[in-house]
Order: structure tokens, then C-alpha cells, then sequence
């Protein structure tokens, strides 16, 4: 075979290859888990890796799967360690440290331009006034104007004509609110540019507050937990559920904690729990805030209602964390259960 | 026509068996978002004749019941009060969660199964009945973390000049016509802000488990206005719970889409509370996820992970290796996957 042939074969043979399209290997490599899964409670522990002599593929079918629901269970197990009301919270964990983030999408127009209703959060509430701005790329509109409408009935609760910045590429305002708002609104905004029309909108959610958080009373310990008094003034009565997420004080994320109670109209408190597991042995004092307050919704058809604080946070007493206990919390049976079904799934059966 | 659906979806009802459950476990099915029923605005018994076709490719004969709801409705409006809260309590009252059940829902079957997880509990108990046992759901292609190709749809809905022509095709495509502002239902509460909003994390801590695909039923007209890697529709950052919106390529920071084993830095990171990725499919459409055709070989989303005390973990699997000399990489492959669908794949490995 010419030396000319047999270098094109070796180029179109390593091209296959990097594209993928070589047979694929006749032997396998199994990693295998060494670690049992864990107990109900316990958190999941590191495992370690070794590789074994090559297998047939047929006996890893259902094997496989299983171990990836114990690789699930083990996760759902290490949740399980820590009581609902009082979850870990890191940085990492951006949707419980930013629950009122509001994510930009651009509308893409013709000829590469692009269009985008831009908001500081989701969920305003009263008295605050509706911030946002129009931001456009690749085109230049003469006429802006803008409207709040409510959803449900589509009335236009506000409007105005939107004026453009010093760059010329954004349109901020804002509307001053209105104690009737409240519930889901559309900002809808229009604009004209080389004589054609465009429209825009965006949901959001505006709130007058059911409740309103006045302060925190002096923490305390109880069994293995610190707990968190909050003062609220309650305008209407219903199902409470707050959360809280509870930071060091250097604001490094701790906890996320949650109270839920029956409140009636008038002044009320509700008692936040941080379960020891959750302080990294820190006794305080400690800063609360982040908060979302819900009237939950009691029957389909009804809309959750939202209250607000007085304040972004507060600071939480220092403790002595020696005062806390090692008593563990109780699972609930349904949770057992869940748990029960993953280890099943993962070949515990 | 109508009459022959409805006799064809009775006589699938009249086939189901009596109970179908997985593992013990009985099975509740909320399908997704159904474009031509913002058209159609379908009612009734319609509704559950189109439930009953929504699932007819795989999940139909394998659960017990389902929750149907029309797509030209708001989920907190009369999604909730005429479809679901009719089921919830017919569930209650026939005890058929007493022993735990799961849902398995697609696309924005997903959304509505965590309003649900949220809500269903103090709704029963207000209402004097027992709330439901949900001991997990199963979501495929969920929509939970929104479709950004429903912000556009509600833009393109509310008129312009402006708006861009592919982008109108590749809603054409999706929705199959442009809708008007009278008739965009649900796709309200798809929106990236507003479906992140809702229920968005329910006290209850149901484990969520996550299967998502890469496919496109559109030749991938509508990838360009999707972030990351998309199954046609919803975006990864939507499909493998992610707590963020992002342009994500994989549900997991070690595996790739196809199975590729490799660090995935524009994988995802952080997830929604009790979302848990499970199978990935390159090659699977949002449509394909829930049929029983095989689309390709599927991959483990979680073979390493860190989870909430911050250890690793990692599971024993297979891996093949693919390609030649310096080009050779391993690939983890769920094997049988290249016989079986993927929805074929969860129904063995759960029962």
C-alpha cells in the first residue's frame, strides 16, 4: 500500500476518532462504592473509589439505576438530619437567599435589537414604589410610555410617559403606589421607533401587607434549639408562614428557618427555631433577616397574601451554645417513608 | 370526532388496570402545557379525553390516576379550583395516597405538582378531609424554573412590529399559531419570574426527582432564544432544578449530557430545595422524555455530587470509552439504555 494511502486512512481514522465515531470500547470500568447507605439520620458520609476487573455490561442494568437512587436516598437521608424548620443555608444557595429575585428576559427584535423590562425584585409591597426601567440594544425608540394593569381584571391602575437617560439606551421610572394594589399586576410598556410599535410586559407582584414585622424579642434556648420570638402586627387573620434566613453576625449564611401558625388579627408572635446542627458551634449573636411573610392560601381559588417588615433584619442575642442539647429532633412518619421508598428504589428492599 | 376521542380515551380507561402501582406506590399523572388548547379551549370531559392522550405513548396504562387541566387556565385560578381541587379530594376521600403515592408530571405538570406539594395539605385539612401521602414525584422535562419561550410567546402575544421573525417562527412552531392576548392561559404562570414564584419552596419536603433530555422536536429552531442546552422547549436550568437561572449545559458538574465524563463548568450547581437530578438524555425531546421510544443512550446526572453537609458522594457505575489514542474519553452510559426508554428505564428501576 503506498506510504500516501496509508497516511490518509491514519488522518480520517484519528478524525473518526475525535469526532467520536470509534467503535466504542469492549470493556468496562466499574467504580465501585464502597460506603453502606447511611442511617435515617445520619448525614451521608464521603465514599471511596477503586476499580475492579472489567464486567459484562447486562449485569449493571438495574444495578446502575440503583445505585444512583442510593446516591439520591443517601442526599434525601443527610436533608433528613435536619429538622424542616431549620435548614442549612450557604452561599451557594441563591433562590433562599435571594427568594425575591426577578431574572431578566430580553425580547429579541429585528435586526439583532433587543428589548428588556428590568426590576430590582418580583414582590413589592405597599408603600414602596414600583421601580423599573426599559433597557433597548440596537435600537433607538422616540416614544416611550408605560402601564401597571392588574391581572386578573387587565385595569390599568397607572401610567406615564417613560423618559430616556443620558446614554439613551434606558428608560427608567417609577410609580408611586397606591394602597389598592394588591396581587398579581402586568407592567406593560410600549414604544415606537421608526414609525412601527412594539409592546412589552412582564408579571410581578405588588402587596398592601397582611401583617408587618415589628421586631424580635430575646432569644433563648430550648432543648437543641435557639429560639427567636417575632413581633408581628397582624391585620388579617389566616395561616402564617414565615421565613427567616439567620446569618452569622458578619452576614455569613447559617439557616434558613421557618415558623407556620394560625394568627389572629391584632399583635401576635411567632417563634423561629435554629436547631443546634445548623449554629457551626457559634453562640451569637447572630443576624436575622431576608424574610417572607405568607398569608397562605386557605382554599384553591384564594391567593397567597404577603406581609413585610419594619426593618431588613435584626440582631439575634448571643446565646450560650453550651445550653444547648444534643436531643435529636423527630422525623415525621411520612418523611421515614419517603426515605423508606428511596432506599427501596436503591436495591434496600 | 370529539366522539371518537372520548370513546377512544374510555375504552383506554376501561383498559387500565386496577391499580398500577410502582412499587407499592400508587401513581398520579399531571401532564404539561398542551398548545392547541389555547384554540381549542377545551372543557369537561374533553379535558380528561385529552389528559387520557397526553400520557397514551407510556405513563397511561402504568398509574392509578391522573389530574388533567386545560392550558387556556391559570393555575391559581381555575386550574385550581375546577381540575385540581376536584382530584385532590377525590384522592382523599379514596384513601388512594394512604400509603404514599407518587406523581409523575411533564413539563409544566411540574409546576402544577408543587403547587400542589404546597398547597394540598392545609387546603384538605381546611375542608375537613386527610391530606395526600406524597412520597415523591417523578418530573420529566419539568417546566418548574419557567420557559423563557413563554416570556417571549406573552411579548409576542401583546403585538409589535418589531419582534424578531425567527423568533415568531420558532413560536409558530412551539405553539403551532401566534396567541392573542385573550387566550395565553398558562403560559402566564410559565414565565421565568412568575413560575420561580410560585409555591416555590413548599414546607413539605417531597423528594423531587428530576429527568431531563437535550433533544429538540424543532430541528432546534427554538434553541437560539432558550438559555444553555434545551429539549426544545425548557431550558436545563428549568429541567434539572437548579436554584438559578443560567445557561447551563448538564444537570451535573462531573457528567455531560451525553455522559461524557468531564468537569462541566457551565453545569449546574445549586437546586431548588429537594430536587435531585436523576437521567440525563442527549438525544431525548421534551416530547420523547415521556413516550416509550428509545432516543439514545442515557446517562446518571448525580454519579458525584455534594449535597447539603457539603460532603461528596459518589456511586458505582459504568463507564465506556469512546474515541482513540489522545482523543479517547469515558463515557458513563446507563446500560440497557440504548434498548429501553427512558421512561421505560425509571419504570423498571422504581417498581
Amino acid at each position: 500500500m503506498p506510504k500516501k494511502v496509508v497516511f490518509i486512512l491514519l488522518l480520517v481514522l484519528m478524525a473518526l476518532a475525535a469526532f467520536g465515531f470509534w467503535p466504542e470500547a469492549e470493556t468496562a470500568v466499574v467504580v465501585q462504592d464502597t460506603t453502606a447507605p447511611q442511617a435515617a439520620t445520619a448525614p451521608a458520609s464521603t465514599s471511596a473509589a477503586q476499580t475492579t476487573a472489567p464486567v459484562q455490561m447486562d449485569q449493571y442494568q438495574q444495578q446502575e439505576l440503583q445505585q444512583s437512587f442510593s446516591l439520591l436516598s443517601q442526599a434525601y437521608a443527610a436533608e433528613l438530619s435536619y429538622p424542616s424548620y431549620s435548614r442549612p443555608l450557604t452561599s451557594a444557595d441563591h433562590q433562599l437567599l435571594n427568594p425575591n429575585h426577578f431574572d431578566t428576559v430580553a425580547l429579541p427584535l429585528e435586526g439583532g435589537a433587543s428589548a428588556s423590562l428590568v426590576l430590582p425584585k418580583y414582590r413589592f409591597s405597599y408603600p414602596e414604589p414600583l421601580v423599573f426601567k426599559l433597557v433597548m440594544a440596537g435600537l433607538s425608540p422616540q416614544h416611550v410610555k408605560a402601564e401597571l394593569r392588574e391581572q386578573r381584571s387587565g385595569k390599568v391602575l397607572a401610567q406615564a410617559d417613560l423618559t430616556a437617560g443620558a446614554e439613551g439606551t434606558e428608560w427608567a421610572h417609577q410609580f408611586a403606589a397606591s394602597e389598592n394594589w394588591d396581587g398579581a399586576m402586568e407592567l406593560v410598556v410600549l414604544f415606537e421607533a421608526e414609525g412601527k410599535t412594539q409592546q412589552l410586559q412582564t408579571g410581578l407582584d405588588y402587596s398592601y401587607p397582611v401583617a408587618t414585622i415589628t421586631g424580635i424579642g430575646s432569644s433563648s434556648s430550648r432543648g437543641a434549639d435557639l429560639v427567636i420570638p417575632v413581633d408581628l402586627e397582624v391585620k388579617k387573620a389566616g395561616m402564617y408562614r414565615l421565613r427567616a434566613n439567620l446569618f452569622t453576625e458578619n452576614k455569613q449564611p447559617l439557616a434558613v428557618l421557618t415558623a407556620e401558625e394560625q394568627l389572629t388579627e391584632g399583635s401576635a408572635k411567632l417563634e423561629l427555631r435554629a436547631f443546634k446542627q445548623v449554629l457551626q458551634q457559634q453562640g451569637g449573636p447572630y443576624w436575622l433577616g431576608t424574610f417572607v411573610l405568607e398569608l397562605r392560601s386557605a382554599m384553591p381559588g384564594e391567593p397567597n397574601r404577603y406581609g413585610n417588615s419594619k426593618e431588613p433584619g435584626f440582631v439575634v442575642d448571643a446565646i450560650n451554645f453550651g445550653q444547648l442539647s444534643d436531643e435529636p429532633f423527630e422525623v415525621s412518619d411520612e418523611e421515614k417513608q419517603r426515605l423508606q421508598f428511596l432506599q427501596q428504589l436503591a436495591g434496600g428492599r | 370526532m370529539k366522539l371518537l376521542k372520548m370513546a377512544a380515551a374510555g375504552l383506554v380507561l376501561l383498559s387500565l388496570p386496577l391499580s398500577a402501582a410502582l412499587n407499592g406506590h400508587p401513581v398520579v399523572l399531571i401532564h404539561g402545557f398542551q398548545p392547541a388548547n389555547l384554540a381549542d379551549q377545551p372543557t369537561g370531559a374533553e379535558v380528561s379525553s385529552n389528559g387520557a392522550d397526553y400520557w397514551a405513548g407510556f405513563w397511561l396504562s402504568r398509574a392509578d390516576e391522573r389530574i388533567d387541566w386545560p392550558s387556556q387556565e391559570r393555575i391559581t385560578g381555575k386550574i385550581a379550583t375546577d381540575y385540581v381541587w376536584p382530584q385532590l379530594q377525590q384522592l382523599s376521600r379514596a384513601g388512594t395516597c394512604n400509603n404514599g403515592c407518587i406523581f409523575v408530571s411533564h413539563s409544566t405538570g411540574d409546576l402544577v405538582t408543587r403547587y400542589i406539594i404546597d398547597n394540598q395539605a392545609l387546603w384538605l385539612k381546611n375542608a375537613g378531609l386527610q391530606p395526600l401521602n406524597i412520597i415523591a414525584s417523578f418530573d420529566f422535562a419539568g417546566a418548574g424554573g419557567g420557559v423563557e419561550l413563554a416570556d417571549l410567546a406573552v411579548n409576542v402575544a401583546g403585538g409589535g412590529s418589531w419582534t424578531d421573525a425567527a423568533l415568531r417562527a420558532a413560536l409558530s412552531l412551539w405553539l403551532g399559531q401566534i396567541p392573542s392576548p385573550s387566550n395565553i392561559g398558562v403560559l402566564n404562570d410559565l414565565r421565568v419570574n412568575t413560575a420561580r414564584q410560585l409555591a416555590s419552596f413548599p414546607t413539605s419536603r417531597v423528594p423531587r426527582l428530576r429527568f431531563a433530555g437535550a433533544g429538540s422536536d424543532f430541528l432546534n429552531a427554538t434553541g437560539p432564544f432558550l438559555p444553555g442546552t434545551d429539549d426544545g422547549v425548557v431550558a436545563s436550568h428549568s429541567t434539572c432544578g437548579s436554584s438559578t437561572v443560567g445557561s447551563f449545559d448538564s444537570c451535573s458538574a462531573n457528567v455531560a449530557f451525553d455522559g461524557k465524563l468531564a468537569s462541566q463548568s457551565t453545569g449546574v450547581k445549586g437546586f431548588m430545595p429537594y430536587h435531585y437530578p436523576m437521567l440525563m438524555g442527549n438525544s431525548y425531546s421534551h416530547s420523547g422524555l415521556i413516550e416509550d421510544s428509545r432516543d439514545g443512550e442515557v446517562t446518571a446526572a448525580n454519579a458525584r455530587a455534594t449535597y447539603l453537609n457539603a460532603e461528596a458522594l459518589q456511586f458505582q457505575t459504568y463507564q465506556q470509552s469512546r474515541g482513540w489514542w489522545v482523543f479517547a474519553s469515558n463515557y458513563l452510559l446507563v446500560t440497557g439504555s440504548d434498548r429501553q426508554s427512558m421512561s421505560s428505564l425509571v419504570s423498571q428501576a422504581a417498581d
